[in-house]
Order: C-alpha cells, then sequence, then structure tokens
C-alpha cells in the first residue's frame, strides 16, 4: 500500500485519525460550506507541503515547524483574498475557519511526523493523501448532515449529533475491519482483532 | 460586552470544544485519563493568554495603524511558530529529562485549532487587553471544562465490560456527544443573556 492511498484509507483524517475533525464537524452544516472546504483543503494542503518542503531543506530540523506554518499562513491568506476578490467573502466565523487551515493537524501533522531525509515524492503522497483523505471522509458525513437538516431535524446541524454521526462511522468501519478482511487470504480473523482478554 | 459576559460566553455558550468542535486534533489521545487532559488543558490555556497578549499588541499597534489587517493570519501564525520554537528550546534547556514529551506536547498544545480562532476572535472583536486576557483564561476553563470529564468517563469505560465495538474512539465520540447535547441545553437557556462573540 502506498503512503497517497494510506492517508487515504487506514490513516484516514477524518474517521480514522481524526486531524480534521473541526473543520468536519464545522463545514458540514450546508452545501456552500462543505464545497468551499472540500476545495480549500484539496489546494491548501499539498500546496503548502510543496513549497515548505524546499524551504525547509535549508533550516535546521527543529525550524522545519516555522517553514509550514509561515508558507500555511501566506497560502491561506493569498485564498482569503481570492475569495474577498470573487465577491464571495466569508462570514466571521467561516473566515476564522479558513485561517485556521494554517495551524490545522491536517497541515501541520505531516511535518511533525515526518522521517529524517525523507523525500518530496514521499511527504508529497502524503499530504495529497491527507487532502483527498479529508475529501473521501468529508463527503459522506456531509451529505447525511445536510439531508438530515433538510428533512427537519434541525438538530443535524449540531456538533453533538456530528459526533454521534461519526461514533456510528467508527462503529461500522471497526466492524467491517473486524469481519470484512477475515474472508480475505491475508486478512485478520476475528480472533486476531479482537482486544486483548477476548481471546478463549 | 461586559466581563462577566465575555467570560461566560467563551467559556460556557460557546464552549471552545462543545459548541464549536475547535478542540485539540487527537481528542482521543488528549482525553486517555483525567490527568493528561487537566494537563493539555492548562498547557492550552498558557498558550491561549501569551499568544493573545503578543497578537493583541501586534495587531493594534501595527496592522491596524498600517491598514494591513489582512495579514493577521501570517502575524499570528509568526507568534506561534515563534513561541513553539523558543518553548521546545528553552524547555529543552531547563527540562533535559522532559524533553521527549515536551516535543510531543508543546505542538499539540500551541498549534492548534482552538488557540488560533480563539485568538483571532478576541483579538478583532474585544477591545481591551484586559478582556482579551480574561477571554483567554475563560476559554482554557471552558477546554478545561470539556476534556476533563470526558475523560474521566472514557477511563471508567476502559474498567467497565462495554461491547468491543464501543470501545476507543467510539466512547470518545459518544460521551463528547452527550456532553455537547448538554451543554446546547445550557446555551439555549443563556442564549437570551449572552450575545455571542464569534
Amino acid at each position: 500500500m502506498t503512503h497517497f492511498s494510506r492517508h487515504m484509507t487506514t490513516r484516514n483524517p477524518v474517521w480514522m485519525i481524526p486531524l480534521a475533525l473541526p473543520f468536519v464537524l464545522y463545514a458540514g452544516q450546508a452545501y456552500d460550506l462543505a464545497l468551499l472546504f472540500s476545495v480549500t483543503v484539496a489546494i491548501t494542503v499539498p500546496t503548502i507541503h510543496g513549497i515548505s518542503f524546499f524551504v525547509e531543506r535549508w533550516l535546521p530540523r527543529h525550524l522545519r515547524a516555522i517553514s509550514v506554518l509561515v508558507i500555511g499562513a501566506v497560502v491561506v491568506t493569498i485564498v482569503e483574498m481570492v475569495l474577498v476578490r470573487m465577491d464571495q467573502a466569508p462570514s466571521d466565523r467561516t473566515r476564522y475557519m479558513v485561517q485556521a487551515l494554517a495551524v490545522a493537524g491536517i497541515t501541520v501533522w505531516p511535518t511533525f511526523s515526518s522521517p529524517a531525509g525523507e523525500s518530496f515524492r514521499h511527504r508529497m503522497a502524503v499530504a495529497g493523501g491527507l487532502a483527498v483523505g479529508f475529501v473521501v471522509g468529508f463527503v459522506p458525513l456531509a451529505a447525511i448532515r445536510i439531508a438530515l437538516s433538510r428533512s427537519g431535524y434541525h438538530y443535524a446541524d449540531s456538533v453533538a449529533v456530528g459526533f454521534l454521526l461519526l461514533a456510528v462511522g467508527r462503529m461500522l468501519i471497526s466492524t467491517y475491519r473486524r469481519y470484512g478482511s477475515a474472508a480475505t487470504p491475508h486478512g485478520n480473523t476475528p480472533q486476531d482483532t479482537a482486544p486483548r482478554g477476548d481471546h478463549p | 460586552m461586559s466581563m462577566v459576559a465575555l467570560i461566560m460566553t467563551v467559556a460556557l455558550t460557546q464552549n471552545v470544544v462543545l459548541v464549536h468542535y475547535l478542540g485539540i486534533y487527537q481528542l482521543s489521545a488528549v482525553v486517555r485519563s483525567p490527568r493528561r487532559a487537566l494537563a493539555m488543558s492548562v498547557a492550552t490555556t498558557v498558550a491561549l493568554v501569551w499568544v493573545g497578549l503578543i497578537h493583541w499588541v501586534m495587531y493594534r499597534f501595527v496592522l491596524v495603524p498600517l491598514n494591513v489587517t489582512v495579514l493577521s493570519t501570517i502575524s499570528l501564525t509568526v507568534v506561534l511558530a515563534v513561541t513553539l520554537v523558543l518553548v521546545l528550546r528553552i524547555g529543552s534547556f531547563l527540562f533535559p529529562f522532559y524533553r521527549r514529551q515536551l516535543r510531543q506536547g508543546a505542538p499539540a498544545a500551541l498549534v492548534n485549532v482552538t488557540v488560533f480562532v480563539i485568538t483571532m476572535a478576541l483579538v478583532e472583536e474585544v477591545p481591551s487587553l484586559v478582556h482579551v486576557v480574561s477571554g483567554a483564561l475563560a476559554a482554557g476553563v471552558g477546554l478545561g471544562l470539556a476534556l476533563v470529564p470526558i475523560a474521566a468517563v472514557r477511563t471508567e469505560l476502559r474498567h467497565r465490560r462495554i461491547p468491543w465495538v464501543l470501545q476507543g474512539d467510539v466512547s470518545v465520540y459518544l460521551a463528547a456527544a452527550m456532553m455537547a447535547l448538554a451543554i446546547q441545553q445550557i446555551d439555549g437557556l443563556l442564549h437570551q443573556f449572552f450575545i455571542p462573540l464569534y
């Protein structure tokens, strides 16, 4: 499994390693917010890491964070200015969330966890996988919440229902990982994946 | 906005975790134990106050007079990045045996959406420095009020026999959902008294 596909699936930033929960819970309330954040994350995360990787080469390892944070802020500021120029100026709360992409886990985590001597290809695979994984994981959650909200269940916009849907999703994933992969030749059996203490 | 209204708004009716979910990224790791959740809340509160102070000075005395408030994201991010490097350097020098914990904890406490959004909102919406500091402290208290009970529920569930499908992150999400529901009811009651900050 490549780094790209791993960060889309087993390390998905929405369902498996929740690095993007603030955006998922906020943006999954309306179609326009869902579209805005899907496009913004898909563009900004690979762009930030693509530029930052070359700047980081000139910096000591402990200063890598400065590079990715500053470049993240510049890219996000440009995105914000483009939105204003297009007469799509977001509300205060949305603007803060768009700005927060500069320091979000989904943006800075690949830098903090990168191995020494990392190649450009590896970094872009991780960043691209996270960005695509965000969109892939976010779209179904947003679709369910928006559909529930449109059908008259107004609490679907709340954080409580967002957490509840995430919990249900994790239950489905756990069930699939426990039983769904048991039929494959190299899959784990239910006994392999059972928590310690449940073994006979 | 009065001081009491600001504190109530930031700590309770606009709780950073349970109303806006601006929580720390690895929520499940942070709420592994009440002690860890408390430590992370205190660290984030200190970060909120420090970053709020510096960014308020930058915003009011540099960005606004020069009419370049559009650069506030870059300004705040530079403050966060420089603070992170200083904390790691000074912390590693003063506490060499805790270097590994510092390298793991400092980025999580400092570079997160909570610190960013709360600081940005307070500095732009609240006029005085005293209010910014009070609001930052209240947001930190709100973070602790949300994280510590969730951690306590998770710790308690770990010692109980629950179905395997509810173990791990699922129990954290369910605990957070129930607490968010409770806060939502309190929010509904207090909403008529306190105007939302953002």
